[in-house]
């Protein structure tokens, strides 16, 4: 487990042992994957109607 | 007898100086040429034809320009919609990338992919961001966002008419394209903290949110307070998204800012002079906003130093 080997930052190994801790992390996960989708999504969207005719847009 | 032995001391060690100097300028020279054709030299006509009549420098006509832009509603709107700007990018804009940069700091999965992810919208041009958004607030029938909203069995608005939300829409679109950017700046700073701060603060028992707030607040103060500042001066520069989102500032100049209505005295009305004097007054704002952020720069450093 990777979180067993962090040593930086606000939270490490030792605060990862709590249970609760452990279930914040998985919300900061959670947050940076609906960001990184709200990022991604926009130009995935871009990318795909740049091949479509005008008519059809 | 000392005193003029010091004195040519001193003037032998000049020489190395001077001549270092004169190599430093030489090499210049060329950054210089570039600067004073390209930067400079249209600075400074910039602000001459804002004294005259028009772009031949024909007729001298003094503030008359200003007293015109002062005059005009369009001005007094872009003026007061670039403080709703600032209002809207800090309400919307200043938060998210420092949530984003916190988050990716203490990130241990996919570290990476999420940083190149988020980081993503920051690559594509100004101008594609403004279409995409244009799109996705479109019309009542075909945007994105009304599709969404009747999917879900919501009525559809038009959102770009709406002279209430354009400015908080453009901002939502800067804050896509610009959040990534300075997130990755946050977390930078985040990870030159000391991790033995913490260490020791664990040790005596300090919980992470006290921890957050006794510890990494203070020290990431500068940074907040830098990247708000810089955030400001750059809100005064919102150009390509009420020009696309808001087709010239509409809707009735609900989101012209000072840099398109420059634009549009120069390009649109043809009327060079008063879209100059626009950017001399936009120059002065900007100047002042960013003399504001070095004295606060200079009394942060000098706090940090005792």
């Amino acid at each position: 487990m990777k979180l067993n080997y962090k040593h930086d930052g606000l939270l490490n190994f030792s605060d990862y042992k709590k249970t609760r801790h452990r279930i914040a992390y998985y919300i900061f996960i959670f947050l940076l994957i609906l960001f990184a989708l709200t990022a991604l999504i926009p130009i995935l969207w871009l990318f795909i109607t740049s091949r479509d005719s005008v008519s059809r847009l | 007898m000392e005193l003029k032995n010091t004195k040519n001391k001193r003037r032998k060690n000049y020489k190395p100086i001077i001549k270092r100097n004169i190599m430093a300028w030489l090499i210049m020279i060329p950054s210089l040429l570039l600067f004073l054709f390209f930067v400079w030299l249209p600075i400074g006509k910039n602000i001459v034809l804002s004294f005259f009549n028009n772009y031949k420098f024909t007729e001298f006509v003094g503030f008359e320009n200003y007293r015109e832009i002062f005059k005009d509603y369009s001005f007094l709107a872009a003026l007061k919609n670039t403080f709703v700007y600032i209002l809207w990018s800090i309400i919307i804009g200043y938060f998210i990338p420092i949530i984003i940069g916190f988050l990716l700091s203490e990130c241990v999965h996919a570290k990476g992919v999420f940083r190149v992810l988020i980081y993503l919208p920051c690559m594509i041009s100004g101008m594609a961001v403004s279409f995409l958004y244009l799109n996705i607030y479109g019309d009542e029938t075909y945007s994105i966002l009304n599709v969404i909203i009747r999917l879900f069995g919501g009525e559809a608005h038009a959102f770009k008419g709406n002279p209430n939300l354009i400015i908080p829409l453009i901002v939502i679109a800067m804050t896509w394209r610009g959040a990534g950017g300075t997130a990755l700046i946050y977390l930078s700073n985040f990870q030159t903290i000391d991790p033995s701060l913490y260490e020791a603060s664990r040790i005596d028992g300090v919980r992470p949110i006290k921890r957050f707030f006794h510890i990494t607040m203070p020290i990431m103060k500068t940074t907040f307070m830098t990247l708000l500042i810089l955030q400001i001066i750059s809100v005064f520069q919102v150009f390509y998204e009420p020009l696309v989102i808001g087709e010239w500032g509409g809707p009735s100049d609900a989101s012209m800012s000072l840099m398109l209505l420059s634009y549009k005295f120069a390009m649109k009305d043809l009327e060079q002079a008063k879209g100059a004097a626009v950017s001399v007054v936009l120059s002065i704002i900007i100047i002042i906003f960013t003399s504001i952020y070095f004295t606060i720069n200079k009394i942060v450093n000098k706090e940090e130093d005792k």
